[in-house]
This record gives C-alpha cells, structure tokens and sequence, in this order.
C-alpha cells in the first residue's frame, strides 16, 4: 500500500515535470514581451493597413503606476499581418496578443470589410476572444492617444465598455461576437460605436459624440475618413476628448453599412433578449418638463413564425411574422406633479412606454430592413433553428433580402417592476 | 508487469471509471469539430447516439467474457480458436491498441504545442509524455485504476464547470435543429462517434483483473454510457458557445471555449487549469492502453516478462506521436481511426463469441465421450 503511494507520488511528479519542464528552453523575461493592450486598425491610402498599437510597459512600481505607461506603435502594411511585422521589427520586446483588451477600427476600414482582418487574429494562439472591437467614425489614432486620469485608452475603454455599454443600450460587441456573426448564417454584426466627444464645459451641454448625430436620431453615413479630425475649438487650445460608447455600427457580411444610434441599438438588444440596464429618458405627457428615468431591466421577445413559412420557403418572403416583448422597467427619476400611486394611473404608464418600446422597435426594423437590409436583430436564426435544414439552405444564401420582405407586427408589454426606495418625490404632498 | 498484474484486482467501480475514462480523453477534444462538420447543430445529438454502437461492444464483450471466466482477451482468443489465429487476434488487438494511443497522444501534444508551448521542441513532448505513460503502464493496472478513481471524478467536475461558466455566453437555441443537417448526416455522425464508445475494448485486456466478474459487463456498459454523454456534452458545450458553423473552424474546439469562458477578471486564463486536469486523464487513459498493448504483444510473441515489450513500446510511442506533421493529416487521421475500428471493435468479440458458442458443443460432446 505504501509503495503504491509512492510510486504514485511518484507519478504525480512526473506529471508536473511534463507540464514544467518544456517551457524552461523558451523562459522569456517579462520586459522582454510587449504586452499589446489595444489595437487600432484602418485604410491606409498608400499601404493598405494602418495599425496603432498600445504596448503595455511593465515596471517594477506600484501596479497602479505600471499599468499607467504604455508603448505606442503606428506602423502601415498591406496586411494586418504585414503591419505587425513591422511593429515587431521596431520593437525590442516580443509582440504579444494575448493580453488585447480592444481592437478599434476605423470606419473607412470597416466600409471596405473587416474579413481579412479576422484571419491573423484567430490564428493566433494567444489572442482573447473576449476582447473588445470596437468601430470608430473618428480618426483611429486620436481614440489609441486618448488618456484619461492616467488610465490609457486600451484600459479606459476596456471599463467604459464593461460598466457603462449596456446602460448605453450598446451591444455586446466582443471578438467572438463579431466571429459568429460573420460565420453563421441569418444574423449579422452590429458593433459597438466609439467616438470622441468634448468635455462638457461650465456652461452645461451634454457630450456630443464627435461627428455622430444626437441620441434621438438615425444615423446614417458618417465621415469615413479615419484620418485628421482635429477638433473644432477656435482659436483656443483644444479641449482633450473623451471616448464615449454611443450607437452601433451595421454590418452586412463583413461590411459595415451605417451606424444606428443608442435608441434603435437598445431596440436591437430588446429583440435579442440581451438588454442590461439601458437607461433612457420619457416625456410624461402633460403640461411642462414632466420627465421620468427609466432603466430597462430585461426583456423577453417572443417570436411568433408562421407554420406555412417554416416547411416552405417559398412562402417566406412577404409573411408576417409576430414579435412580443414583454420588459420589466425600472424607475430612477420622476420630475412630475403626478406620482403615479394608484393602479390606473401605473397602467396608463406602462401602456405608455409600451408604446414607445413598440415605437422604437418598429424605426429599427424599418432601418434594417428598408434602408440596411441587414438582419442585425438575427431573426434568420431563429428561422435556422426551427427550419430543417435542407428547406433553410434554399433560403440561407439570400436570407437578407428575405428578411427585408417581412412583415413584422411587434407588440410591447412594459412593466414597471420598481420604484426605488420612496413611494413619492420628496415636496410632492400627494397622498398615498 | 504480468506477475504485478496478475494478482492485482479491482473493483467493478473502478472497471467502470477505468472504461469512462478510455472512452472520452483524448478524443473530446477536438471531437466538436469533427462532427459538426458532418451535421452541424446535430453533432451533440449524433455523439449520444453514438453511445449505442459502444453499448453493442460492451454488450458483446460482457457475453464473452461470461463464457469464459477469468480469462482476458488473449487467453480466450487461445481457447476459442486454432493457435495461428489466437496469434493473429492478439496481434491485431496489439495493433489496435498502439493506432489509438499514437493518435490520442498525437492530438493531445498538438492540443497543448499549438496554443500553449509554441517554442517548446514537439519530440521533448512526445518524450515525455511516453515516460509518464510508460511508467504508468509499469504500475500495472491497479495503480492506474487507483489514479483514475481520484482523477477522473476532477474531470467530471471540470466539464461542469465549463458548461457552468459558458452559461453568460452560450444560446442553448444553437443546438437546434436536432436532427443538424439531416438524418442520414445524423447516423454518419452517431457511426463515427460510437468508435470512441468502442474503446471500451481496450478493457478486454483487464476482465481477469476484476475481483466480480459477474458484474463486469455492466461496468463497461456503465463506463461507455458515462464517458459518451460527457463527449455529447462536450460538444455541445462547443456548439452553444462557438455556434454550429463556427466551431468546425476550429482545431480544438474545447480549448477555445475554455479560453473563452472565465470567472470574470476575478480568474483570468483558467483554461491552464482546466487542461492540467485533461491532460492528467488523458495521460491516465495512455496508461491503460499502453498496458493493454504490451500485455497483447507479450501474449503474441510468448514473451515470458511482458516488461521486454515496453521499452520498445515506448519508443516506437515517441516515434508515432510525432507524426504526422501537420494538423490537417492528424484530423485525417483521427478520421480513419473512426470509420474503419467500430467494426474492428465489433468484430473481435463477435469473433470470439461465435467461436465459442462453435466449440461449446463440440467440448460438451468431448466430454461426454470421455465419459463413456
């Protein structure tokens, strides 16, 4: 019996050596690798590629400190790859891709298609599919400068991306996220928007995302350019600007073909039962600035497909197809004389910001459909998932322009789950 | 080795975790995207069917070992059929053993070389991945089953813990349609996927070992049971995760997803730990085979100490495992390993129950002549 253990101690140790032993030929010290934590990407007129890296630059200070400093290097090529390699050429440290936080892509690129890009990256043995991309109208090289409060851009967009996106209605917009969506038939990507925004000054005025429309509206084009874009602040020093999360960018395949704002890309989260925390604004009607904060917890859609659509596809294009949502709301900010605390007056709400739910949604599908024809809300899998496969396959190949023939009937149930922690504001002597 | 293994015993428990085992290291990983390739989101459903085909080799090899107690594979080869033939059946049996620990220990040293020790030398791998399994298989089977009760249950735990961790980016709704591309893709898939189910027969080796042979039967069956609905979890781990036409883009889809997944920033890289767990069993399951191999060669060539064979063994494991050189070869390798020994697994113990029902009455008939 102790020989037995032995010998499978012995074992054991046999088993760690084998794990050890063959990393001991290649040890490489710490500052000899080159940590990259951010990537930017775009056209380069003469090149092809140009790329931006953040270079991590680990010291022996505090942790707060080392992550502080950062390496940039701007290299061009007809490649990503190509790109690389030049980096790697004027770089003293080994280039390493494991630790990329984001990936930022300038819109002209993204135009042009992202798929060449791809390639390099999921080769890579130490790349992270959790890593973030991003699609910027803004020059590149302006959103890797950015440092705020020491944080570098690959750091500061990495928490802006974690904690405020999904608040921001944005989506999810990981590297895996964008993988599936070009691999897999009957959906398409929609990425997050990052743009530069000015600072708000004493004088009041919410950050404007640079170059992009306001929140309320659709936005359409963009200035495609990736390059310049020095900010407008007359004769003054320009004001630093700050990165912000605001919209999608619409893919279609690889391409990217507009960007929708933070409203129609809630819409799109609605649908695909991923909304966390989308934070918006509601006109009560009445008179005056009577206003509430909502924070939409989740929602559940239903999709409902016609029986005739699913075993023949020849009968798809121009059916209707239902979509209900029901959502669950959350009150953060009431600035209204009515307070809402009798039950009618709480429906009469939830029908209200039903309608607008219902609203909304519809202004998406009407840009994806009419103006995009992209299937961003990824209703093609719902198709694929409930289709055999031999009658999916007649219609896979052209399921965008499909897509845009539906009919979509939506309906909305919202309902308002919670109220925080008082029953009225506080000056409102309406009774309970 | 044999004076070692021949008292040795172990339980029925232990039989059946020695069985899980076999049947699914090694081969989960890179099983997800094998076999959507031939049905896509029905490769899940495909994997589990293929539990059936690895049932049937059990449930042949239980009927077997029931006509002839105490025996393993080649004494019953010896019994049941003329002497050149018994040579033939070890020998393939020998041959059998040693195809699939080249490819399980190929796979498994590409598994770790590609993502993880680029820069490390593949043949130091091989080495040393031979000395450990080759030092195990000298243990002798109870030690290794003794290795297996505490590991194995750890590798149990850590399938869980991915599907656990895959919830926050997985779509169950990729996993439909069931059927995947169609029902004869479906039936391909479930052929394939019950060759992994018939490595059970690498346990023919070890029935002699087992201290209740009455319940040794149920033991494989419950082993193949167990270790196919882990790999049809697996792949459908990798399905959900990586979606049902993207994960036939990857080499090893379980790895991905493992890089994928991770407690937050609270854990980052927990795959690292995750394969230090695979590749322990795997190297278990290399163990077993190993031994089974060198007991069948010693058998064959009436080696008198068993141990003769495993130095040359382990060679010729280094050797193998370094080829074929590409990952697209191995792939097609592994490919052939499961079309063509199902019915190698099939066939030697239908072989040998059909010889012995033959030499039953013959026997009886003997029998009752001396009795006269």
């Amino acid at each position: 019996m102790r020989g037995a253990l032995t010998r499978a101690l012995l074992a054991l140790s046999l088993l760690a050596l084998c794990v050890m032993l063959p990393g001991c030929g290649g040890a490489a010290e710490i500052e000899d690798i080159g940590f990259v934590l951010a990537m930017g990407v775009d056209r380069h007129e003469e090149s092809g590629i140009k790329l931006w890296l953040q270079m991590a630059l680990p010291s022996s200070g505090p942790e707060g400190q080392a992550q502080q400093e950062s390496l940039p290097f701007i290299t061009t090529g007809e490649t990503l790859y190509q790109a690389l390699m030049k980096a790697q050429a004027q770089s003293s440290r080994r280039i390493m891709l494991g630790h990329v936080r984001v990936v930022v892509i300038g819109e002209r690129l993204a135009r042009e298609g992202i798929a060449a890009l791809l390639d390099p990256l999921v080769r890579d043995g130490s790349f992270r599919y959790r890593s973030w991309v991003v699609v910027t109208p803004d020059p590149v090289g302006e959103v890797m400068q950015v440092s705020l409060g020491g944080q570098v851009a690959a750091n500061y967009i990495n928490d802006l991306m974690e904690r405020e996106a999904p608040t921001a209605g944005v989506p999810s917009s990981r590297f895996i996220d964008l993988l599936l969506a070009v691999e897999e038939r009957g959906m398409e990507a929609l990425l997050a928007r990052l743009a530069l925004a000015e600072q708000e000054d004493d004088g009041g005025g919410a950050p404007q995302a640079g170059g992009g429309p306001g929140p309320a509206d659709t936005m359409l084009g963009g200035s495609g350019e990736g390059v310049g874009g020095e900010a407008e602040t007359g004769g003054e020093a320009p004001a630093p600007r700050i990165p912000v999360v605001d919209g999608a960018a619409v893919f279609k395949g690889d391409r990217m073909v507009g960007w929708i704002d933070r409203r129609l890309s809630a819409a799109v989260l609605m649908l695909k039962n991923a909304i966390q925390g989308y934070t918006f604004t509601h006109e009560l009607a009445g008179e005056g600035q009577n206003r509430a904060v909502f924070s939409l917890l989740s929602t559940n859609a239903r999709f409902s497909i016609p029986r005739e659509s699913l075993t023949d596809p020849a009968r798809i294009r121009g059916s209707t197809v239902r979509v209900n949502v029901a959502g669950l709301v959350r009150l953060r900010e009431l600035i209204s004389s009515e307070q809402y605390l009798t039950l009618e007056s709480l429906e009469r709400l939830s029908a209200d910001l039903s309608a607008r739910v219902e609203r909304d949604i519809r202004d998406l599908l009407h840009t994806a459909q009419a103006e995009f024809r992209s299937d961003v809300i990824g209703l093609g899998e719902r198709f694929r998932q409930r289709m055999s496969h031999s009658k999916w396959a007649q219609v896979q190949g052209e399921w965008d322009e499909v897509f845009s023939t539906l009919n979509i009937e939506v309906t909305a149930n919202i309902e308002i789950r919670k109220r925080g922690q008082t029953m009225r504001s506080p000056g409102q002597d309406t009774a309970i | 080795m044999a004076s070692r293994g021949d008292r040795n015993h172990i339980k029925n428990a232990q039989f059946a975790v020695l069985t899980a085992q076999t049947v699914f290291s090694t081969g989960f990983l890179a099983v997800g995207g094998l076999f959507a390739t031939i049905s896509e989101s029905g490769a899940w459903l495909g994997t589990l069917l293929g539990a059936l085909g690895g049932l049937a080799v059990a449930g042949l090899c239980s009927l077997v070992v029931q006509m002839h107690p105490g025996k393993n594979l080649s004494g019953i080869a010896d019994a049941v059929l003329p002497k050149a033939i018994s040579k033939l059946v070890s020998l393939s049996y020998a041959a059998y053993c040693v195809w699939l620990l080249a490819a399980g220990t190929r796979q498994f040293i590409l598994a770790i070389w590609i993502p993880f020790l680029q820069t490390a030398s593949p043949l130091t791998l091989a080495i040393l991945v031979a000395a450990v399994t080759l030092y195990g298989a000298n243990l002798g089977i109870e030690a290794i089953a003794r290795a297996s009760i505490v590991f194995f249950p750890v590798v149990v735990l850590s399938i869980l813990v991915l599907a656990g961790l895959s919830v926050p980016v997985a779509a169950p709704g990729r996993l439909l349609p069931a059927v995947g591309v169609g029902v004869p893709e479906l039936l391909r898939t479930s052929l394939l996927a019950s060759s992994f189910g018939a490595e059970c027969i690498v346990m023919m080796a070890f029935v002699a070992h087992t201290n209740e042979p009455e319940g040794v039967g149920r033991a494989v069956a419950w082993g193949v049971l167990v270790g196919m609905v882990m790999m049809a979890a697996v792949v459908a781990i990798d399905t959900v995760v990586l979606g049902s036409r993207a994960v036939t883009r990857v080499i090893f889809p379980v790895l991905e997803v493992a890089k994928l997944v991770g407690f937050g920033e609270f854990l980052e890289r927990s795959e690292v730990l995750l394969l230090s767990v695979w590749f322990c069993a795997a190297l278990l399951k290399q163990a077993t085979v190993f031994h089974a191999s060198a007991r069948s060669i010693a058998d064959t060539l009436g080696l008198k100490n068993p141990k003769l064979a495993l130095v040359p063994l382990g060679a010729s494991l280094v050797v193998a495992s370094l080829y074929p050189t590409t990952v697209v070869a191995v792939l097609e390798w592994v490919r052939a390993f499961l079309r063509y020994t199902i019915w190698y697994a099939l066939g030697l113990p239908l072989t040998l129950l059909v010889a012995s029902m033959l030499r039953r009455p013959e026997r009886a008939h003997q029998g009752e002549g001396r009795s006269r």
